[in-house]
């Protein structure tokens, strides 16, 4: 039987570092911080063709938006490729296995939604290991924080992980329903193209 | 029967649990409290058993549910129970047995009777939320 090689794209959520941010997380960073430096570079361009007073009030409006949209910028970027080296890292020596999924507790996350803080639990090399979502802190057994939304739908279940044993950490994988929809939308996708080139040589 | 009626209920709340640790509470002559929770480090327990007027016990102190099989049994064969307990029986004892993982034989309690406290049921989502439909990720 072929063993099955995971990329970053089958891990949705790290137990520590939480979700996969979304693509379009990225893009809204990424244009944050370009609005940051347009931001930077206005009053200079601006200085130019605007009256004294003008300039003033522009200044005041841009040192007050100037670091908001670079801070959120960075911190979703940070966030994102943070995310993304740890979990590379991870897979180096990730083992899949199969876990019991259980809800520890949950917590309120903004207005409407909610988190829930789960543990994992599996067997690997014949031992038992429990493993909560949240950070670790040096002699604190239980996590900080750890809740997620997307821990929702693994929470009472037995699901299919990554395990890295050299870092202790676990990778939740992709849900066997949502794997079968990708799998159909890349067939589908690839039976696509191979009609298109059909048409054209035909 | 009541015994019975508590055992079965007992079973049935495990069964919907992916897994169950548990610990005592109390063990004296005429209490043991034993304690089921997801995780020893979780201060919330989801269940409490009563054995009252214990008159023996042979046990770990720290145990989980075995995965294939019903997590407390009533011992009624006589061979069964002399395998297992090393004295003699009084009138109105049951011998009940739980099966523990990673543990070779069971662990038993003679006791008069046994009651059962569900504290908390386990997280389970409807069944309208959890297919693939509506997965947001």
């Amino acid at each position: 039987m072929e063993e099955e090689i995971y990329t970053k794209k089958d891990v949705v959520a790290s137990l520590e570092y939480g979700e996969r941010m979304p693509m379009l997380g990225v893009v809204c960073g990424w244009m944050l911080v370009i609005l940051g430096i347009f931001l930077g570079i206005l009053p200079f361009c601006g200085a130019l063709s605007l009256e004294a007073d003008e300039v003033e009030d522009m200044m005041i409006a841009v040192f007050i938006a100037l670091p908001f949209s670079i801070a959120c910028g960075c911190y979703l970027l940070i966030w994102y490729y943070r995310w993304n080296r740890k979990v590379d890292l991870w897979l180096q020596d990730a083992v899949h296995l199969e876990a019991k999924c259980e809800e520890m507790s949950r917590s309120r996350i903004g207005r409407s939604g909610t988190g829930y803080k789960i543990l994992v639990r599996f067997r690997y090399d014949g031992k038992r290991r429990t493993v909560y979502s949240g950070r670790r802190r040096k002699g604190k057994l239980m996590t900080e924080g750890g809740f997620g939304g997307i821990y929702y739908y693994y929470a009472g279940r037995v699901v299919d992980i990554l395990y890295s044993p050299k870092y202790d950490q676990v990778m939740l994988l992709r849900l066997p329903e949502r794997r079968k929809r990708r799998k159909n939308k890349k067939e589908k996708q690839k039976g696509e193209k191979k009609s298109k080139k059909q048409d054209n040589a035909s | 029967m009541d015994v019975k009626k508590e055992l079965l209920k007992i079973n049935t709340f495990l069964e919907e649990c992916l897994w169950m640790d548990f610990d005592y509470g109390i063990i004296c002559d005429y209490l043991i409290e034993l304690f089921g929770c997801i995780d020893r480090s979780f201060p919330e327990d989801a269940i409490k058993i009563k054995f009252v007027c214990p008159h023996y016990i042979s046990t770990t102190f720290y145990f989980s549910k075995a995965d294939d099989l019903p997590f407390i049994e009533l011992v009624e064969e006589q061979e069964q129970i002399a395998k297992y307990v090393k004295m003699g029986l009084e009138e109105g004892d049951f011998v009940f047995q739980i099966h523990a993982d990673e543990c070779e034989n069971p662990i038993i309690i003679v006791a008069q009777s046994v009651e059962c406290e569900i504290i908390k049921h386990p997280f389970r989502r409807n069944k309208d939320d959890g297919e693939a439909g509506c997965l947001k990720f």
